[in-house]
């Protein structure tokens, strides 16, 4: 019997879904074109007008033609680009984190979401905030906080402080980078 | 909860990057000669065309409009576009939720027990949301019935103690569930998220 879980991991990397339904619809597109040419050649013998137009667009093309060029560069961009969103592992989903009881067999993970719903929370309770508002990757959290305060002084420091606190009592391995920016509306 | 299709995404978008990469590639090389120029540096009997050379020997249709021709392409198209369908409809997350329960020992001689995931889950459920600092709560059963694997998605409060509810999933529901199984769990996957609203405080006026 397999020992290996069939769960996914919870922490796993981006899925790329944008790229990978982007191109696999183009593709469609395209292969319903070419069948749709086909079928109307095998049933009556002669291409439909865009595929004898585009024939006749392409025939006496050289190598050298600006428009060998064009599709050439935008074959080698898109190429570059697929293959850069193949290989970069991209962002995490969530963050780990590590409780008291964990054992091998147990996984627990923050999402990116709630991640910055959480840090947005505990800085809103800090005296002299007004608002305030985060952003999180697995790694780091931003967050931005308005106070009517005219002179800041320690605020953002303190938060930080704070935040870090939180982050360790929460149990987050690693702890995230916290980078705190102040918006006076005084 | 919901699983993506990563690697299958990554593979098909590496393989789509080097076919591209090549064409492009080869375009660029024919185009501006240096095809010529790098094949005559390297002494290669393949004489690439030069740069004012045509694309097509002549008209491109020409070697397709035949019955065989025309059947090649429909057969290649309807195979991309079978196959690019599927890496399409691989994109919705699937939940791979376990299939019913078969809890009977002995290959049932005492009697078959089937129960439906989803029941099992449900239970499980309710059993954390009535943790401290729980908003709600959804469970997902995956494997089998001797190797089962428990996923859960939980909201809790902003101010919730996430190591307790953590400490008590451990020890309490997953035991419980372990014990309704009777076998122990092959993993256990929590995902947390902080919820807006409140649990289930109650104010009272004094």
């Amino acid at each position: 019997m397999s020992t290996q879980p069939v769960s996914q991991s919870l922490q796993r990397r981006s899925s790329r879904t944008v790229p990978a339904a982007a191109t696999s619809l183009v593709l469609l597109v395209l292969a319903g074109l070419a069948i749709w040419g086909a079928v109307a050649y095998l049933a009556g013998g002669a291409w439909p007008g865009f595929i004898v137009a585009s024939g006749d667009a392409v025939r006496g093309l050289t190598w050298n033609n600006p428009g060998v060029w064009a599709v050439s560069v935008v074959a080698l961009l898109a190429g570059v680009f697929l293959l850069f969103a193949a290989v970069l592992p991209g962002r995490r989903t969530g963050a780990a984190i590590t409780g008291s009881s964990s054992t091998g067999l147990t996984e627990t993970v923050i999402s990116r979401r709630g991640l910055a719903r959480l840090a947005a929370a505990h800085a809103d309770q800090t005296d002299g905030v007004e608002s305030s508002s985060a952003t999180a990757s697995g790694k780091s959290v931003s967050v931005v906080v308005s106070t009517s305060l005219n002179e800041p002084g320690s605020l953002s420091r303190d938060i930080k402080e704070s935040l870090e606190e939180k982050f360790r009592t929460v149990g987050l391995t690693p702890t995230p980078r916290v980078s705190v920016r102040v918006r006076s509306s005084g | 909860m919901r699983e993506t299709a990563g690697r299958l995404n990554r593979a098909w978008l590496a393989v789509i990057a080097v076919v591209l990469l090549l064409a492009g590639g080869a375009g660029v090389l024919l185009a501006s000669g240096l095809g010529k120029d790098l094949a005559a540096a390297a002494n290669l009997a393949l004489v690439p065309a030069a740069p004012e050379n045509p694309v097509f020997a002549g008209p491109p249709l020409d070697a397709v409009s035949n019955p065989v021709g025309a059947a090649l392409i429909l057969a290649g198209a309807a195979l991309i576009a079978l196959l690019a369908l599927s890496w399409l409809g691989a994109q919705i997350p699937r939940r791979h939720q376990a299939s019913t329960l078969r809890l009977h020992s002995d290959h049932g001689r005492d009697g078959y027990t089937r129960c439906e995931p989803r029941v099992v889950a449900d239970a499980v459920a309710h059993e954390v949301e009535a943790l401290p600092g729980v908003t709600s709560a959804s469970a997902l059963i995956r494997g089998s019935a001797n190797q089962p694997e428990l996923n859960l998605d939980v909201k809790v409060e902003d101010r919730a103690d996430i190591q307790d509810v953590i400490s008590r999933i451990n020890g309490e529901v997953t035991a419980n569930l372990e014990t309704a199984l009777e076998v122990p769990l092959r993993k256990v996957a929590v995902l947390f998220n902080i919820s807006t609203q409140r649990g289930n405080d109650k104010a009272a006026v004094l």
